[in-house]
């Protein structure tokens, strides 16, 4: 059973990359970004490794998509 | 509890189909927003499910930093031509 | 005694979990269909915020009295103040954008 939500999560993964990359619009890969994320926080989770999932829900849930949208905001697109 | 935690997830692939198809900014936010709250409630769901309690604390760190996107993204992704919203 | 206090508590802590599990998916199927973008707001205010809710309060019941169940309290706190400040913040976002409700009601139409 959590070998289904694993693989689950993975194809979300997969689905959520591939519409950050071929999008058209830049604003909305970077809203897609907080998704991935957190995907990955969730399975890092399910594979027992809390610190990582910590540092990832920090850094790129976080800190890359404030910083993203900043510079979006400040250049010209 | 595993069930749950299926039923959950599959909740938000459901609402990752309006992120995808949103009309427009505002609707993609909301939805990320949603996307966001559900797999909180997974994290503190799986900590009931592995009998560790230290993964609540990733639970409780993604939640401040959830609430900080999205007001970051509510402030700056106006009209160029308008400026931002809270100047 | 005891047996029928614990049997009690699992009751509660089922009709918790199913609950909070009802909203979730009506939170999903309100995200897809409805047709405008405020009802979507709203089904992503609401019903997120009572199927969190319940879902933590299932959570608290199956914990019982500790250190746990308190940073469970504080998870429900910070979700109830935050989710509402973030769905306001996003409805006066969407002033910018200049969108129309689909179904204008008789007071607003005359602007």
């Amino acid at each position: 059973m959590i070998n289904l939500i694993f693989n689950l999560l993975m194809i979300f993964l997969v689905i959520t990359a591939f519409f950050m990359v071929f999008t058209k619009d830049i604003s909305n890969s970077v809203i897609a970004l907080p998704v991935f994320g957190v995907i990955l926080v969730v399975i890092f989770v399910i594979l027992q490794a809390p610190d990582a999932a910590m540092a990832e829900a920090i850094i790129a849930a976080g800190l890359t998509t404030v910083f993203f949208v900043i510079t979006i905001n400040k250049t010209e697109y | 509890m595993l069930y749950l935690i299926l039923a959950i997830v599959l909740s938000a692939i459901l609402t990752f189909y309006r992120v995808i198809k949103g009309p427009s900014v505002p609707d993609r936010i909301a939805a990320m927003n949603s996307i966001g709250v559900m797999f909180l409630l997974v994290l503190v769901l799986l900590s009931y499910y592995f009998e560790r309690k230290i993964f609540i604390d990733v639970a409780l760190i993604y939640g401040v930093f959830l609430f900080i996107n999205v007001l970051v993204m509510s402030k700056y992704f106006s009209e160029p031509e308008k400026g931002g919203v809270g100047d | 005694m005891i047996d029928f206090i614990h049997s009690l508590s699992q009751l509660l802590v089922y009709v918790f979990l199913l609950t909070g599990i009802y909203f979730l998916f009506s939170t999903a199927l309100g995200m897809i269909r409805f047709p405008d973008f405020y009802t979507r707001l709203h089904a992503g205010s609401k019903c997120l915020m009572a199927g969190g809710i319940a879902v933590l309060m299932g959570c608290i019941v199956l914990e019982g009295i500790g250190f746990v169940s308190l940073k469970l309290i504080v998870l429900i706190l910070f979700l109830v103040i935050t989710n509402s400040i973030a769905i306001h913040v996003i409805a006066s976002f969407a002033d910018n954008y200049n969108i129309l409700p689909k179904t204008i009601v008789e007071n607003d139409s005359d602007e």
